[in-house]
């Protein structure tokens, strides 16, 4: 009898022993998300170009306004030789220069910044103004939630491109047009159309939850409305904010070089301590008419644009799945 | 099911209205105007560009003109005079004659309306060859190759679940979705132009010279870029939905009954898993749709979407307002065949 009390209590202590430290959904998700080959990877590769980013006036050998050769030079990249020493590549310009002498290198790295500002301020902003209309309209209900749900009508009929390229060309000269050579105004009509798609998810989102039993509990407690909506049902649809979120960056950035390459993107910068100075988009743009002569041109921005537009797809597939386990392998 | 109809097409106007709305108060709202650009370069008299405000309506009230419709009144017009007069505003005329099939005149190409840029070839050539056939058929030959790369793609590597075939189809689909398309165009320019020299770099016209026909050596790689994310798109849906339809217990009630594998693929499992990927057909229209201003401007092809960024750094309004609405009715059509796909499809939706 005493010994099978003992061998109770030592199974009972081994199994102590062997239950792990309890963990919150989020470091669940976070552990299913460096699980992912593909997601790490992408993550790496925006971290790369993020340090590319904000260190980019520190990397960049020039600025993009910077000549450091005379015109009409066009040189090659480093490792192709012409046989004509004006145009054979040289280590001074890893990537060649364009036919008015700026380094093509400096250039992509000031691009690397244009196209992660892009990416991320317009996502905070788009998420913030989302999210605070869509737990006022779900919330409220009524009036509030119909009118909401008429806008968010009348700007999903309007064709997001074309809304773009008529904001980018039609106000590109006025002085909103002209802040942070023009990347302002782009933030702004980038929200414009993309808060409503914010909107409407939160707004579902606390439709639901507004119903279930833990939302019950904690009115029963005496908690006001604002602690119930920032405290119980906000961090309940954190979740799919964050998946949406990471899919707004690249979007956001495959406009900017859309936009870019019509000539619509960020404007040239004149003044060589600009913040942003050249995009992905524009160097595109420019190296068009060079596409037989110096490739390089084209090819550099191009390799750019898909190495973080695959890794911001990658990092948002992966956090779909790490998020919600449900949806996985779906769509 | 033809009330559901009528409703889904009709919704097509208060979407071109909204458009036709918000592009006139966006262009109309900045300073100055279309004649700008030129006036540094001649001595822009200003009687002379009263002349020109006048001859393009550009001197009337935007929206209505309350000075005509006072006048009218002191003189005592009838009710429908009134009318005319109050709305000899710029975006009621412009309407006006939009829904009389004219756009108005170009601002910038001298002497040419926008209808006739868009829609008229060049003179002595088959109604086909103008700028929307060029377009079109483009558009078209995209998603033809999008339907036949996409679709067997997915089927494949669905039946080949976890196998070399559908990794790689699941690669094709990851990297053609994500990278966009034209800067696919340019590696494909560099690649089989430039390096490999199998096609020109500029591309050669769409239409031949003298026959006419579609050149469809030209048009192959400006469709191929074009159809790329679609195809990825079909491909990725397709395989998800066969490899969903794969696990329901009539597929299994189909083998046991002793049918033939091609007959359970194809009747059974096919006819079913297809339908979720018909309903986005209609939506991968409208991205050929708007993929192709960026990819004719790419491969240097006349066709509206080249017209479109062209009339942008000209400044050209009434040009930019027609094919904005152009586009808007292609994408705005392209929603509609959805709904009625889907409300052919799944009658539940129907009843909403």
């Amino acid at each position: 009898m005493t010994d099978s009390v003992a061998v109770l209590k030592a199974d009972i202590a081994s199994q102590r022993l062997l239950t792990r430290k309890p963990i919150s959904l989020w470091q669940d998700a976070w552990r299913r998300l460096l699980k992912n080959k593909a997601s790490v990877m992408g993550m790496i590769v925006i971290g790369f170009f993020a340090i590319l980013a904000i260190f980019a006036p520190v990397i960049a050998p020039y600025t993009a306004l910077d000549v450091p050769l005379p015109s009409n030079t066009l040189r090659q990249a480093a490792w192709v030789n012409t046989g004509n020493p004006a145009t054979t590549g040289d280590w001074r310009f890893p990537l060649g220069t364009d036919n008015v002498g700026h380094d093509v290198l400096s250039q992509v790295i000031w691009g690397a910044r244009t196209s992660m500002v892009v990416g991320f301020i317009p996502m905070f902003m788009i998420i913030t103004l989302g999210t605070i209309i869509g737990l006022t309209a779900g919330f409220a209900g009524g009036r509030v939630d119909n009118l909401l749900m008429r806008i968010t009508d009348v700007v999903y009929a309007f064709p997001d491109l074309l809304f773009f390229i008529i904001v980018m060309s039609a106000l590109r000269d006025t002085p909103i047009g002209q802040l942070l050579n023009g990347l302002f105004l782009l933030f702004v009509a980038l929200s414009v159309v993309n808060w409503v798609g914010v909107a409407r998810l939160v707004r579902g989102q606390v439709l639901s939850l507004k119903e279930k039993e833990f939302v019950e509990a904690a009115r029963m407690t005496g908690a006001s409305n604002a602690r119930i909506m920032l405290r119980h049902i906000l961090p309940n649809s954190l979740a799919p904010i964050i998946v949406v979120a990471a899919f707004l960056i690249p979007g956001a950035i495959l406009t900017e070089a859309f936009l870019g390459f019509i000539g619509l993107g960020i404007r040239p910068a004149s003044d060589p301590s600009a913040m942003f100075q050249t995009s992905w988009g524009m160097l595109l743009l420019w190296g068009k008419d060079a596409i037989r002569g110096q490739p390089w041109l084209l090819f550099s921005p191009a390799i750019c644009i898909a190495l973080i537009m695959l890794s911001f797809t990658f990092v948002g597939d992966g956090l779909r799945d790490a998020l919600d386990p449900m949806m996985r392998g779906a769509s | 099911m033809s009330t559901y109809l009528i409703r889904r097409v009709l919704y097509v106007i208060p979407v071109l209205f909204i458009v036709a709305l918000v592009t006139f108060v966006i262009m109309h709202a900045t300073p100055g105007g279309p004649w700008d650009a030129e006036a540094s370069k001649r001595t822009s008299d200003p009687l002379f560009l009263e002349q020109l405000n006048q001859r393009y309506g550009l001197d009337k009230p935007l929206f209505l003109n309350t000075d005509a419709f006072s006048e009218a009144r002191v003189a005592g017009a009838n009710p429908t005079k009134l009318m005319q007069a109050l709305m000899d505003g710029q975006f009621p005329s412009y309407l006006w004659n939009l829904l009389h099939g004219d756009m108005g005149p170009s601002l910038r190409m001298k002497g040419r309306d926008v209808n006739e840029v868009m829609f008229l070839p060049s003179s002595g050539r088959p109604f086909w060859t103008s700028r929307f056939g060029t377009t079109a058929l483009l558009g078209l030959l995209a998603l033809v190759i999008a339907l036949c790369v996409g679709l067997p793609l997915g089927i494949l590597a669905a039946l080949r679940h976890n196998t070399i075939l559908d990794y790689g189809s699941l690669f094709f689909a990851t990297v053609g979705y994500g990278i966009p398309n034209f800067v696919l165009g340019v590696f494909f320019i560099i690649i089989f132009a430039v390096w490999l020299g199998l096609v020109p770099v500029i591309t050669p016209p769409i239409w031949m010279e003298d026959t006419n026909m579609p050149n469809l050596s030209a048009a192959f790689l400006p469709s191929l870029t074009l159809a790329i994310p679609t195809a990825a798109y079909l491909a990725r849906l397709t395989r998800s939905s066969v490899l969903e339809v794969m696990r329901r217990d009539y597929i299994r009630t189909a083998r046991s009954k002793g049918l033939s594998e091609r007959i359970v693929v194809v009747r059974h499992m096919l006819r079913n898993a297809l339908i979720p990927v018909a309903t986005v057909i209609g939506p991968a229209l409208a991205g050929l749709v708007t993929g192709s201003f960026i990819i004719e401007n790419l491969f240097s092809i006349n066709g509206i979407g080249r017209l479109y960024v062209e009339s942008i750094s000209r400044r050209d309004y009434s040009m930019i307002m027609g094919t904005t609405l152009f586009y808007a009715l292609m994408i705005a059509l392209a929603n509609v065949m959805v709904d009625v796909v889907y409300g052919f499809l799944d009658p539940r939706i129907r009843m909403k």
